[in-house]
């Protein structure tokens, strides 16, 4: 290791104010220079002036720079930290995963205008009327493109005459930022049974429309 | 000799015996280390590690101060360390506490 490394060494390992480190670099840097002028070689110097920690070490320890004070500071800036991670790892959690309650128990949607807005589209739905439920639907429903999906998938599941609801369940789904009553309804129909899986969003407007 | 309870004595002491030598001339950091040995003191053989905390205390509490002084032509400038006035005053006080204390410290450790 030569002078300069030394000395880096040293300063890296000094916790104490910018002026201090100044100074320290600067008397080091002197008192080395003096020595070689003095004829010692450098490895004497470097033996004399011992391992740069431990050096390091006694001018912080004379300085009365409080190391158990820093540590603290250190182990309370790591918490915070981890608070922090922890914090926004929970916020995202929030916000994009969403939390999954039965709509029974829901405060913000009524379990029964979410069910009969689903009967409505289970109405449409069973009379392949996709226009009708497109105008039920959030903008994105009345696209042309929308549209003829969802016609292009009735024509393909004909489905016969309508028998009865065999199952429905409803549940409110919620992010941090919005809110959706979702329902799964099993219809038996004359030729198959078809499971219709819809979405709400705050004003009951219908924003998801499977079938399967 | 405990190491911890041997630093913790000389400590006290240091402050004063610095600014005892700058009061004779000013110095510069291996000076003053250099100054001590020839002292002959085995007590009082300071490292860097040692002396320069002491100087900077000194330094920022207006006792001493530290100035660049070239000695000689084509020679770069060196740091020494001057007393200042306040330093001198502080020195003389220093002084007259220390010969109380240590008269009265002898006097507790013969009894």
């Amino acid at each position: 290791m030569n002078k300069e490394k030394y000395l880096h060494k040293v300063i890296k390992y000094l916790s104490c104010s910018k002026k201090d480190k100044k100074r320290i670099y600067e008397d080091l840097s002197a008192d080395i220079d003096e020595a070689l002028e003095n004829g010692e070689s450098w490895q004497e110097i470097e033996m004399r002036f011992g391992d740069p920690k431990d050096l390091a070490d006694e001018l912080m320890e004379n300085l009365e720079v409080d190391t158990k004070g820093r540590h603290k500071k250190l182990w309370i800036g790591l918490i915070c930290g981890v608070c922090i991670v922890v914090a926004i790892g929970f916020l995202a959690y929030k916000m994009f995963i969403p939390t999954t309650i039965l709509l029974k128990d829901s405060t913000y949607f009524n379990y029964d205008e979410v069910h009969d807005k689903a009967m409505e589209v289970i109405e449409y739905a069973s009379n392949d009327d996709y226009e009708a439920i497109a105008n039920i639907g959030i903008d994105e429903f009345k696209q042309d493109s929308v549209k003829e999906q969802m016609k292009e998938t009735m024509t393909m599941m004909k489905h016969g005459a309508f028998l009865k609801i065999s199952s429905e369940q409803y549940v409110e789904n919620s992010t941090l930022t919005s809110k959706y009553a979702a329902a799964s309804i099993t219809v038996m129909y004359e030729d198959n049974a078809i499971t219709y899986t819809l979405a709400f969003d705050e004003n009951l407007n219908l924003s998801a429309f499977y079938m399967k | 000799m405990n190491p911890k309870y041997e630093r913790q004595l000389k400590k006290g002491v240091l402050e004063m015996l610095v600014l005892k030598l700058l009061s004779k001339e000013k110095m510069y950091g291996f000076q003053l280390i250099q100054k001590l040995q020839l002292c002959n003191s085995k007590y009082f053989s300071l490292k860097e590690g040692t002396l320069y905390p002491i100087l900077y205390r000194l330094e920022d509490d207006g006792l001493v101060k530290s100035e660049k002084i070239v000695n000689k032509p084509k020679e770069l400038a060196k740091k020494y360390y001057v007393i200042t006035d306040q330093g001198v005053e502080v020195l003389k006080e220093l002084e007259i506490l220390w010969k109380d204390f240590s008269k009265e410290v002898s006097k507790i450790m013969e009894d």
